[in-house]
């Protein structure tokens, strides 16, 4: 089989280009993180702006529209793609948030500050666990990102300027998801172009 | 060295394994996502899977959402293989294209030649 040089050299443009476009698509999943980050920054900026509603009540109210978000981008994706996850995968988030839910049952009742913190630093030590078990370097990554945001607010909410707790919490927890999120998607769309 | 694969090497035929070998060994890509990518119709994808599921390049698997069937499809380790060979192919074709035409690049006579190498 004869090809000249520049029919090589479409071919390989094309093919590129078909790589480039499937790992666009393969990370649309970060939309989650961008969804949820939006939601952990919205909420300690709605409680900084509205002290007399009380936290968990907005707790419940912003879940709404993350949840109905959260299901579109995961419909869309089902129709375009279907992923195997590994069953140990499975375990390694419910296991944490399991026996993380026993222990806050425990300790409750805890400050809105600190029950937020828990939440986020049990989430951010189940992708640091999935990453290390599954050697998925991207979940590690998320889990180191966003478990040092969280301790990184807790420490400047509590200690450093307790007056802007909730604006730390928006800015470095809200604002660690978006981050992970909007990386994630430019990875996915430069792959190739470098 | 690594040789062109015909079956890969015709251009639709090489977009689907483009865009399936992008993927992770666990994901598989719906049928529609593909003939909607490549503008193709049902029909004429149907026959370029079919030729790549024969040579065991792809698999394909048919499974129900609800009440509505649906087709994914997935690289198998052999086409993953058979497709990084083409693209190496493709590649040692144009650097020595490349390396030629950098030879030939201060011809005595001014023109520039360009030697087709076929493997």
């Amino acid at each position: 089989m004869n090809i000249t040089p520049d029919e090589a050299a479409r071919s390989l443009a094309a093919a590129r280009q078909a790589q480039t476009q499937t790992r666009k698509t393969t990370a649309a999943w970060a939309y989650f993180l961008i969804i949820w980050g939006v939601y952990w920054a919205a909420l300690p900026l709605l409680r900084q702006a509205l002290p007399q509603i009380s936290a968990m009540q907005l707790w419940l109210v912003c879940l709404i529209p993350c949840y109905v978000t959260s299901g579109f981008v995961g419909r869309r994706l089902g129709t375009q793609m279907r992923v195997r996850v590994p069953s140990a995968l499975a375990w390694l988030f419910t296991a944490p948030v399991g026996i993380g839910s026993i222990w806050l049952w425990f300790a409750w009742p805890l400050a809105p500050l600190e029950l937020g913190t828990i939440v986020l630093v049990l989430f951010a030590l189940c992708y640091i666990l999935a990453g290390m078990v599954l050697h998925i370097r991207q979940l590690f990554g998320i889990g180191v990102v966003l478990g040092g945001c969280v301790v990184l607010a807790y420490a400047l909410g509590t200690y450093i300027a307790p007056n802007y707790a909730w604006l730390w919490q928006a800015l470095l927890q809200g604002g660690g998801l978006i981050g992970c999120g909007v990386y994630a998607l430019w990875r996915g769309a430069s792959y190739g172009t470098a | 060295m690594a040789q062109l694969n015909e079956i890969i090497h015709q251009p639709q035929r090489l977009q689907i394994m483009a865009t399936l070998a992008a993927l992770d060994a666990d994901t598989q890509l719906s049928f529609t996502y593909m003939r909607d990518q490549l503008n193709l119709t049902d029909g004429n994808l149907g026959a370029h899977l079919r030729k790549l599921e024969d040579a065991h390049y792809i698999a394909v698997t048919k499974v129900f959402v609800g009440r509505k069937p649906q087709t994914y499809l997935q690289a198998t380790a052999e086409g993953r293989r058979a497709f990084s060979d083409h693209l190496a192919a493709l590649e040692a074709i144009l650097n020595t294209a490349t390396v030629s035409v950098a030879k030939t690049d201060q011809p005595s006579d001014g023109t520039l030649k360009l030697e087709q190498h076929t493997h």
